[in-house]
């Protein structure tokens, strides 16, 4: 009996688990760090053995092809503006009085002087796509190994720890083919609005420089305010 | 060449605070193989004359004629030229190029003439014995008496052959043994290369080797105007 | 003419202490002159070898993207190399040599340092007939094996790991792809260009083929020649075979000596300013000198006028007397200068000790030397005789305006 009882609630805690997907955890992750209509106000610190730097950024969000990002206050001094439409990412430095549209290698380059890369956050194509994904768990994680499959993905190798209660990856490593940890990011706080988790500070650190991370915190979070779609143009960075 | 014909011939000095009238005009007329003094109190226009004759400066007014060539409207190229032909010079203090030799000076009129096609050196060592110095040719002007150097002058005004030597007071920094002989040799020179002499002078002993003699003053002539 | 030059000479030496004077900024003016463009030809020189040695060769074949400022990670544009292509320059009879090269950007690091690097993936037995690099790494080495890493001296320093450890390689695949590969270190680079030392790092070219997943795809073939000075015949035998592959260009090793000749013609600027001073120094002192005997020589000069001496022939005078003095000054230092050159030429400057730390730009070594080159000084003692003609035209000019009758009194 005991022996029956112990199939039986394997059998249900096998199912329960299982119940979700490779696609459903990629949804429901999506859900989560996915916005629209987002307004932000947020601090990038960057810090390494050189020196450590911050700004403060406006970020208005209206779906993920139509961002616009202000540098408001640095540091260094510098401001500048850059807008993502599209598939396009322009950036425009108010001193040269111009906007440069990134591209190339440019893409690949830090954001900003940061360890995020510009394809960090301006990749569009669905994970699946790139990435030969597979899925484990175990008490608090869900666990996505993502593959490239294709030549031009960002990067070789990805595990993703999704928190099983938030939907949220608590971390994600970035490897080598070789299997050697590059970087990762974490995920060290959120919070709850309108039914959505959302993240209020993200670490990036560069495992191959000691000491060299880069830390997002996002002060405000406005997801009800109506943002002009006026914002979203080449005129409006370049005013 | 034929006789120098001087023709009313006036020169003014202008400074800023006055002008002086140095030749108020002068007629004279100066014929091939003259032997002429100049003579005149200091300051009476001998040596404005002399240089005018001698293309080196220019008359407020008047005419020059040699031969047929009046040189007063000639620029200073032409005159160059004409110097260089027909005028040959003795001064007052010799002026030889110190760095060359005796010969080398006697040479210098010939190095700078293209007209001459005789041998130089046959020129300037029968120029050079002519005057009695042609032992002292390879000495500098340093090493020579003035009587000497004048001699060299002489050589060297007439070794090109000119048709006129100006000489203003050619004798007066010698004393006057040396301005004897200095005159006889002129004199020698005179009729032998029929060569005319023009010289100004204060010295009695020289005028008495002229066979003619204009004397200024103030610019005018009192007396020997035409021969 | 001889009697005009006797009395050059003559008048030259009338005050020979006063003509000493005169000359010694022409001499020394002139000899340093000679000294110096000739240690800047033999840096150049160099520089030159330098970059032919160590970074372009004679030629290089690359694609028609390939850009000399490249920003960011990643490979070059990489290609396949043609078989006929190949097939020449393996038959052709000016080639020496010639090796391909895998050329990308990335990052180094030891796992607490990382250092932006340019890494070279070649083979080792065609690069070593073509470049020099490999036969300067230290300790000596004599293969390439896979997975190692060789690094550039000075770029080393900044890790101080010991010989043995394993750096980390980090750039993007040619796709694009973030990647990272593991190389033990094996040796490092010295070759005395900063270009090498400062910045590149060396490994086996089918390492950094499977790492950047190129498929044999290459960045660059660098050709050697048996002589270089048949650079343009060889250009010429070569382009047929380029122009069949539009996506190939070539650049031969004077296209990416741009700083250096960058750096010729600052340098080209810099000497003709030294020239322009010395011209001025040496011109000012032959036009004082002239000038004085001038005023000095004003009766004598009178005199000669009278007797018919035009004016051009007191200017020829004149002139040929600073001519004179230019001349010979420039002759002695000419004969200075080719002495000087030739000891730094031949013998060269041990600078080992004295620069280690001072960066020029430019490659050095530790013995100096400059380049011999006896038409440069000649074109210096031309420049003396010029001097000496200019500087006395003045003068002379000045005593043939003044009224003759005023400078006989
Ligand atoms: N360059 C000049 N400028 C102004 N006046 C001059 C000049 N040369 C000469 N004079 C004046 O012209 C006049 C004639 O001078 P010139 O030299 O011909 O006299 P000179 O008869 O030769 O006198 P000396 O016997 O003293 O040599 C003089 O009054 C003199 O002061
Ligand atoms: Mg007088």
């Amino acid at each position: 009996m005991k022996k029956i009882f112990s199939v039986v609630f394997l059998i249900t805690l096998y199912l329960a688990s299982s119940a979700m997907s490779i696609d459903d955890v990629l949804e429901r992750v999506e859900k989560n760090m996915v916005r629209t209509n987002a307004t932000y106000l947020s601090t990038m610190k960057i810090f390494s053995e050189d020196g450590d730097r911050s700004m403060q950024m406006k970020m208005y969000v209206k779906d993920e092809k139509n961002v616009l990002v202000e540098v408001i206050e640095s540091s260094e001094g510098g401001k500048s503006r850059f807008l993502k439409k599209n598939d396009a990412m322009w950036l425009f430095i108010p001193s040269a009085g111009r906007s440069v549209l990134i591209k190339g290698h440019m893409l690949k380059e830090g954001f900003m002087g940061s360890n995020f890369s510009y394809e960090d956050i301006s990749e569009n194509r669905k994970l699946r796509d790139i990435y030969e994904i597979t899925l484990e768990e175990d008490s608090l994680y869900y666990i996505l190994t993502m593959k490239a499959k294709t030549d031009d993905a960002p990067y070789k190798l990805k595990k993703s720890y999704v928190m099983k209660d938030a939907f949220l990856p608590k971390k994600e490593e970035i490897y080598s083919s070789s299997n050697r940890l590059l970087k990762e990011f974490i995920i060290e706080d959120y919070k709850e609005m309108n039914g959505i988790n959302v993240p209020t500070r993200i670490l990036m650190n560069d495992l191959l420089q000691k000491e060299n991370y880069t830390e997002m915190t996002y002060d405000k979070i406005d997801l009800t305010t109506k943002i002009p779609d006026s914002y979203f143009t080449k005129a409006y960075l370049e005013r | 060449m034929a006789e120098i014909r001087i023709e009313n011939l006036h020169k003014t000095y202008k400074t800023e605070s006055q002008s002086v009238n140095a030749l108020r005009g002068i007629d004279i007329s100066i014929p091939q193989g003259s032997f002429l003094s100049v003579a005149g109190p200091s300051g009476s226009g001998k040596t404005t004359l002399l240089n005018i004759i001698g293309c080196l400066d220019k008359p407020t007014s008047g005419s020059v004629f040699f031969g047929d060539e009046n040189i007063v409207p000639m620029n200073d190229g032409q005159l160059t030229v004409f110097r260089n032909r027909h005028i040959g010079f003795v001064f007052q203090d010799f002026n030889l190029i110190p760095v060359l030799t005796v010969y080398e000076n006697v040479e210098f009129p010939l190095a700078i003439n293209p007209f001459i096609k005789e041998k130089h050196e046959n020129l300037i060592m029968k120029m050079l014995e002519m005057v009695g110095i042609a032992d002292l040719k390879k000495r500098f002007p340093s090493e020579l008496s003035g009587g000497q150097k004048q001699r060299v002058a002489i050589a060297r005004a007439l070794v090109k052959n000119p048709s006129l030597v100006l000489a203003d007071e050619p004798t007066a920094n010698l004393d006057s043994e040396n301005a004897k002989n200095i005159m006889e040799i002129m004199k020698r020179m005179n009729a032998e290369l029929k060569t005319s002499f023009l010289f100004s002078t204060h010295d009695k002993l020289v005028m008495d080797y002229a066979s003619n003699i204009v004397r200024l003053r103030d610019g005018m002539i009192i007396s020997g105007a035409v021969e | 003419m001889n009697y005009w030059i006797n009395l050059a000479f003559k008048n030259i030496l009338r005050k020979k202490q006063r003509t000493m004077l005169t000359m010694l900024p022409v001499v020394f003016g002139t000899a340093m002159l000679i000294f110096v463009l000739s240690m800047l030809e033999g840096v150049n020189n160099d520089s030159k070898a330098n970059l032919r040695n160590y970074d372009s060769a004679d030629l290089k074949i690359v694609s028609r993207d390939f850009s000399l400022d490249k920003k960011g990670f990643g490979v070059q544009e990489a290609f396949y190399v043609p078989e006929d292509l190949e097939n020449f320059l393996n038959s052709s009879k000016f080639v020496k040599a010639h090796a391909k090269e895998v050329i990308f950007s990335g990052n180094l690091s030891d796992g607490t340092n990382k250092m932006a690097v340019i890494c070279r993936g070649v083979d080792f037995e065609a690069y070593s007939k073509t470049f020099l690099t490999l036969a300067k790494v230290y300790p000596p080495v004599l293969e390439l094996d896979k997975g190692v890493i060789l690094i550039g001296e000075d770029i080393f320093k900044w890790y101080e790991m010991p010989y043995d450890s394993v750096f980390i390689l980090q750039s993007r695949t040619g796709g694009g792809t973030f990647d990272a590969i593991d190389l033990s270190y094996d040796g490092l680079v010295a070759t005395g260009n900063p270009k090498i030392d400062r910045t590149t790092v060396y490994m086996n070219i089918k390492d950094a083929d499977e790492f950047l997943n190129l498929n044999s795809r290459i960045s660059a073939i660098a050709v050697k020649l048996k002589n270089p000075s048949d650079l343009n015949r060889f250009i010429n035998e070569i382009k047929p075979i380029i122009k069949k592959y539009p996506e190939l260009k070539l650049i031969s090793w004077e296209e990416l000596a741009v700083d250096i000749i960058a750096i010729d013609s600052a340098k080209k600027y810099s000497s003709s300013v030294m020239i322009f001073i010395i011209l001025i120094i040496g011109g000012v002192g032959i036009a004082n000198t002239i000038l004085l005997s001038v005023y000095e020589r004003m009766k004598e000069i009178g005199t000669m006028r009278a007797m018919g001496a035009s004016n051009s022939t007191i200017v020829k005078m004149f002139v040929f007397e600073g001519a004179s003095v230019g001349f010979v000054a420039a002759a002695m230092g000419m004969i200075l200068g080719t002495v000087l050159m030739a000891y730094i030429s031949f013998v060269g400057i041990d600078i080992g000790g004295m620069v280690q730390d001072i960066d020029i730009g430019y490659p050095i070594k530790s013995v100096f030397r400059g380049q011999f080159d006896l038409l440069l000084a000649f074109r210096a003692g031309f420049f003396g005789l010029i001097i000496g003609i200019a500087a006395s035209f003045y003068p002379a000019y000045r005593v043939v305006k003044e009224n003759i009758v005023r400078t006989l009194r």
